[in-house]
């Protein structure tokens, strides 16, 4: 259960990490939403591990959702399908195909394609993903993360439908074997819909680099720390100067968390996450500056 | 009416799910044999027939075997024949996790909790028969505590006890007849 006060940037916070979705789009200038929210984060995992001759490999369903309380418009689910092949305990490969439907962005005005005034901006996206883990040394591991998709709009924003791919290393240094550092860049192209069609004066293609420094540590014997840093940088690609919102633009994100883990019992942990999120949106029209603190506390319980 | 038979079904589906690794012996606590065993073996725990393969077996083994002998009720002895039982079952823990980070060990105990896994047969040398058996109890983690410790500590604490039971001629407490274990005829 988390309390946050930015209900438009929540789901955008909690999923910007490594392995997450740190380029979902945000409506910056949505004009609700903005306000405080509860929302209750439920997570259910579905996971199967399978050895054979050539390794082990294990399959998981994922299933996240965001329930809102006093947006519910908010809400949203998420589904990970993931499998993971372990040809060695150094090296192993991942596979992800995560998926988000109908998420409500916010509100923004529309004037173009047959929409006028003020309407729900909503985007699904399907991220196909792939990660080599290899560990060079008893301290030195290096994954090479890359991955694909597409994020659709609804039909007032069909401009911003965006293919996207991602490219990035991560560097894991294992300090102790309850101890590691994680260092990684991610290069994002993302091509959007409006590029060809300039009547719209919306172009959101964008160059995305995403820079993530995390440590996490066993405090004690079932007392983790985690503390993560991210730094994300959107320089909008556009060539339309009559887009206002893009054009010579750019955005910056800082984002800190840290999580506490304690498990409590043989089949349940709790958490305390705290993250502080500080966007700012820079062209040559526009500066929209927005900032998103979340704090949680959760159950883990496994069956 | 449609949400609330779904989380019926989703509740009954994780029920379903709610496993224990290993078979649970049936519980036996013949007492007056117990009270008789001087000198444990304790063997391999990491393997049981139709058990999944766990991970801290070894070091359960030797903290048990520390354990009993620091006690000074019962000696350890390294081979089967030397000793008056040998203890068995299946022990050690399985790891869960809450990210996909602690596959196959890659990344070390980060993002991973530890579910504890103990079924224990102490068998007569002689008979081949169960003498005595426990089963690991679920329950509060102490900070500081290993999950192989608290598996060692709860069987070495509950033999110790039912021995010290054993060797006053009474019955363990807490036992209904009807819940009792099956006491065996020596």
């Amino acid at each position: 259960m988390f309390y946050t006060d930015n209900a438009t940037l929540f789901s955008a916070t909690r999923r910007s990490s490594l392995d997450g979705d740190p380029s979902q789009p945000v409506l910056d200038t949505s004009v609700f939403g903005h306000g405080k929210d509860m929302v209750f984060e439920p997570n259910l995992r579905v996971m199967k591990f399978i050895p054979n001759s050539w390794g082990q490999t294990a399959f998981t369903i994922k299933a996240r959702g965001f329930v809102y309380a006093v947006n519910p418009e908010f809400s949203q689910a998420g589904i990970y399908l993931e499998g993971v092949h372990a040809f060695s305990p150094d090296t192993a490969v991942r596979l992800r195909f995560f998926t988000a439907p109908d998420q409500l962005l916010g509100q923004a005005e529309v004037g173009h394609g047959g929409f006028t005034g003020l309407q729900d901006a909503r985007v699904s996206s399907h991220i196909g993903a792939v990660r080599l883990d290899r560990r060079l040394s008893e301290h030195w591991e290096i994954q090479l993360y890359g991955r694909a998709g597409i994020r659709r709009f609804n039909a007032p924003f069909a401009e911003r439908d965006t293919l996207l791919w991602t490219i990035g290393p991560h560097v894991v240094w294992h300090m102790t074997h309850h101890a590691r550092v994680v260092l990684g860049y991610h290069y994002e192209r993302g091509l959007a819909e409006g590029r060809h069609h300039p009547e719209f004066h919306e172009d959101g293609s964008y160059v995305h680099h995403f820079a993530s420094i995390a440590f996490e540590a066993d405090l004690m014997e079932h007392l983790e720390l985690e503390l993560d840093f991210h730094y994300e940088r959107n320089n909008f690609t556009t060539g339309i100067s009559e887009d206002h919102h893009h054009f010579h633009g750019g955005e910056n994100i800082f984002l800190g968390s840290g999580r506490l883990l304690y498990q409590v019992t043989d089949n349940t942990a709790m958490t305390f996450t705290v993250q502080r999120a500080n966007r700012s949106l820079n062209s040559e029209h526009e500066h929209v500056q927005a900032f998103n603190t979340n704090v949680g506390l959760g159950v883990l319980y496994r069956f | 009416m449609i949400r609330a038979v779904s989380i019926l079904s989703l509740c009954s589906l994780l029920a379903a799910c709610h496993s224990t690794p290993g078979i649970s012996p049936q519980p036996v606590q013949d007492l007056t044999r117990l009270a008789s065993i001087k000198s444990i073996y304790v063997e391999d725990l990491g393997k049981e027939k139709d058990a999944d393969l766990i991970e801290g077996s070894n070091l359960v083994r030797d903290q048990i075997s520390a354990e009993l002998a620091r006690s000074g009720r019962f000696s350890v002895v390294q081979s089967p024949q030397e000793a008056d039982a040998v203890l068995a079952g299946l022990a050690g823990f399985e790891k869960w996790y809450h990210g996909m980070e602690g596959f196959y060990g890659l990344e070390g105990d980060l993002d991973t909790h530890f579910l504890g896994v103990g079924h224990f047969r102490l068998i007569d040398s002689k008979t081949n028969q169960a003498i005595w058996t426990h089963e690991y109890e679920r329950g509060f983690l102490r900070p500081t505590q290993s999950i192989t410790s608290r598996v060692a500590d709860q069987v070495v604490d509950k033999l110790l006890s039912d021995a010290a039971l054993a060797a006053k001629g009474t019955a363990p407490r807490g036992l209904s007849d009807e819940s009792a274990p099956r006491q065996l005829t020596p």
